[in-house]
């Protein structure tokens, strides 16, 4: 058993506090625990970007603190950029660069710049060397940029919104490159995605952010495990607990509840339907069935 | 900083093959015309311009944000660029000296006047866009430029008007006199204009390391 | 080595790795000594998560089958398979017990409880 206060958490935030017009990061504290996979969701405009932008020092703070590996902004900026490979949602090349070009560049800008793994990543992506920017895919350009990313031997990957507009396949060829970049235990892995399938599978943790404040900090397997929909009729509803009701959803036909107790309602006798649910579903029903 | 000057050169290399057919055919034009004046003035504004070129490259691929997120301070992103501007600039300015002995080799002149004119005209430029670069930092290239127009607008407008008022007023001013002037202190003009220069971009400079760190992206 | 998980069947997917992996060591797929493989490598094959892998490692080695020595890896525990085989022996002995007392109290006969045993062996 691994004892806790050896455990090493490469990201921490504790209240972070960043106000615009019509948003704000309310207060969001959360740890990332090193050697995981942690998903950051929530719907558009929830402040995941936002929060993640904070992570990168690239907005000042209101309030609360930011470190990444232990180390803090105001003192080592360099050296903690140096180990983050980040991903966001637009490739940031002009459309007249080259995959050589690009090489040259980063390797002028990162220390462990490794010209060997940029390329092995470009022949395993298949990417075309004379090609300049403008004629690569969307597809591409997103292997592309995880290719840079994982090319200077990075230990935290930050991936903002960065599959959405790849196809499903496209997008488990990358799942794949996160379940080798996590053989490495120093490594560790932050996804913020509004595709949650994707890390259905893989998420160790997930954090899910909503109107700027964050909801929860779980274990995907606890989610998985304890929570379920219960599906019923508008009388059952009626008799139905309240306390471990976490949103509901009413149709024509029925009631829909999401239960964080899954396990002891199904040791119980009931009459209605109890079944397994999803990451996706759980903050469907948090956000738009009554959030609790 | 190497790996920003050279990300712009990389980006401006297709501009670059642009530009020089554009001016290719200026000194046609120049040649023919048996001035070689207007192609070296066009030759030194695009090697001034090109900066805001660069520039909006990097807006529109949205790589400032990029390049943040990387291990680059936020100086050094202000640094890279005026570094490529004096560089690209500088450069310009000798192909437009080169230019202009070899069109004056070929249809006489006045060469003291033409590196004088230059060296003036050359030393505007540096001032507007000192001027300017800072404002693309602050606003981005998009909206910048409608400031930047407002910077070359304005003095214009104003010199335009005074020359007018001064005409007006009855006073002349008489050119021989003017030109005593410069003869006689030419020396401290080009000396004082030196500094003047080197203040200005000295002090842009600044201005823009400023604007990025406060900049959120 | 195989292990295949369900996302179907209601078991957590941890227990449904933990008892392969046991079922193995028992039947003797996996002999004490032997390697196991590595969380991250488990996860990473079946898509799973870490935390996943881990869990069924841990419980495992609570219940004495493997141990984990850091830096190298897991191993099947040695002498384990014997005292697992006592325990299973004993657990059958004791299930047996029950349906043979209650087998003579019914007057069943030897030869018809060893005819039951069969039928249910090979079902």
């Amino acid at each position: 058993m691994e004892n806790p206060s050896e455990v090493n958490y490469t990201i921490e935030l504790n209240n972070v506090v960043k106000k615009y017009k019509d948003f704000s990061l309310d207060h969001v504290s959360f740890k990332v625990p090193k050697g995981n996979i942690v998903g950051f969701i929530g719907e558009n405009g929830a402040g995941k970007t936002t929060t993640i932008k904070a992570l990168m020092n690239l907005i000042f703070l209101d309030e609360g603190q930011i470190r990444v590996f232990g180390l803090s902004y105001k003192e080592n900026e360099k050296e903690i950029k140096e180990q983050i490979g980040i991903v966001y949602d637009e490739s940031c090349f002009h459309e007249t660069l080259q995959v050589s070009d690009i090489n040259k560049i980063m390797s002028n800008i990162y220390k462990n710049w490794d010209q060997k793994v940029f390329y092995s990543y470009i022949e395993k992506f298949n990417l075309p060397d004379k090609k300049v920017m403008k004629e690569f895919s969307r597809g591409m350009k997103m292997k592309l940029s995880i290719a840079v990313a994982l090319s200077h031997h990075a230990r935290l990957l930050i991936l903002d919104e960065a599959t959405s507009g790849l196809d499903p396949i496209v997008r488990d060829e990358i799942l794949d490159i996160f379940m080798e970049f996590i053989q490495d235990e120093d490594h560790t892995i932050l996804v913020s995605s509004h595709i949650i399938s994707d890390l259905e599978k893989i998420a160790d943790y997930i954090i899910f952010i909503h109107k700027g404040k964050i909801v929860f900090n779980r274990s995907k397997d606890e989610l998985i495990y304890n929570f379920g929909i219960a599906r019923m009729s508008e009388a059952e509803f009626e008799n139905f607990p309240k306390e471990n009701q976490q949103g509901v959803r009413k149709n024509k036909f029925g009631v829909e509840v999401l239960v964080n107790n899954k396990q002891e309602l199904m040791q119980q006798k009931h009459e209605y339907v109890l079944d397994n649910t999803t990451i996706e579903e759980i903050i469907l029903f948090m956000v738009k069935g009554e959030l609790k | 900083m190497k790996g920003l000057i050279l990300k712009d050169f990389y980006n401006l290399k297709k501009y670059g093959r642009q530009i020089t057919i554009i001016l290719g055919v200026f000194l046609i034009f120049g040649i023919m015309m048996k001035s070689s004046l207007y192609i070296c003035f066009m030759i030194m504004l695009y090697g001034t311009m090109t900066i805001i070129t660069a520039m909006s490259y990097d807006e529109k691929a949205g790589f400032d944000k990029f390049a943040l997120s990387m291990p680059i301070k936020r100086e050094d992103l202000v640094k890279s660029k005026y570094a490529v501007w004096l560089i690209i600039m500088f450069s310009a300015l000798l192909v437009s000296f080169v230019t202009g002995l070899v069109i004056n080799l070929f249809v006489g002149g006045n060469y003291i006047e033409m590196i004088i004119s230059m060296l003036a005209v050359e030393s505007v430029y540096i001032i507007l866009f000192s001027i300017v670069i800072p404002i693309f930092f602050k606003f981005g290239v998009e909206k910048g430029r409608m400031y930047m127009m407002a910077v070359f607008i304005i003095p214009s407008i104003l010199g335009a008007v005074a020359a007018g008022v001064i005409n007006k007023a009855g006073i002349s001013i008489n050119e021989n006199q003017i030109n005593q002037i410069i003869e006689n202190d030419m020396y401290l003009i080009i000396a004082g204009a030196v500094i003047f220069v080197i203040l200005a971009v000295y002090v842009s400079f600044r201005v823009s390391v400023r604007i990025i760190l406060k900049k959120e992206f | 080595m195989e292990i295949i998980i369900s996302n179907t069947n209601g078991k957590p997917i941890y227990e449904q790795i933990t008892a392969q992996i046991k079922g193995m060591i028992m039947k003797g797929t996996l002999d004490q000594g032997d390697a196991l493989p590595s969380i991250r490598l488990l996860a990473k094959e079946l898509r799973i998560s870490v935390i996943t892998t881990k869990r069924s490692y841990d419980d495992l080695e609570k219940e004495g089958f493997i141990i984990t020595i850091p830096g190298k890896g897991s191993f099947v525990s040695e002498k384990n398979k014997e005292f697992v085989r006592e325990e299973q022996l004993r657990k059958v002995e004791e299930n047996l017990q029950i349906a043979v007392e209650y087998g003579k109290n019914s007057g069943i006969l030897l030869e018809e409880m060893q005819q039951i045993l069969k039928m249910l062996y090979e079902e």
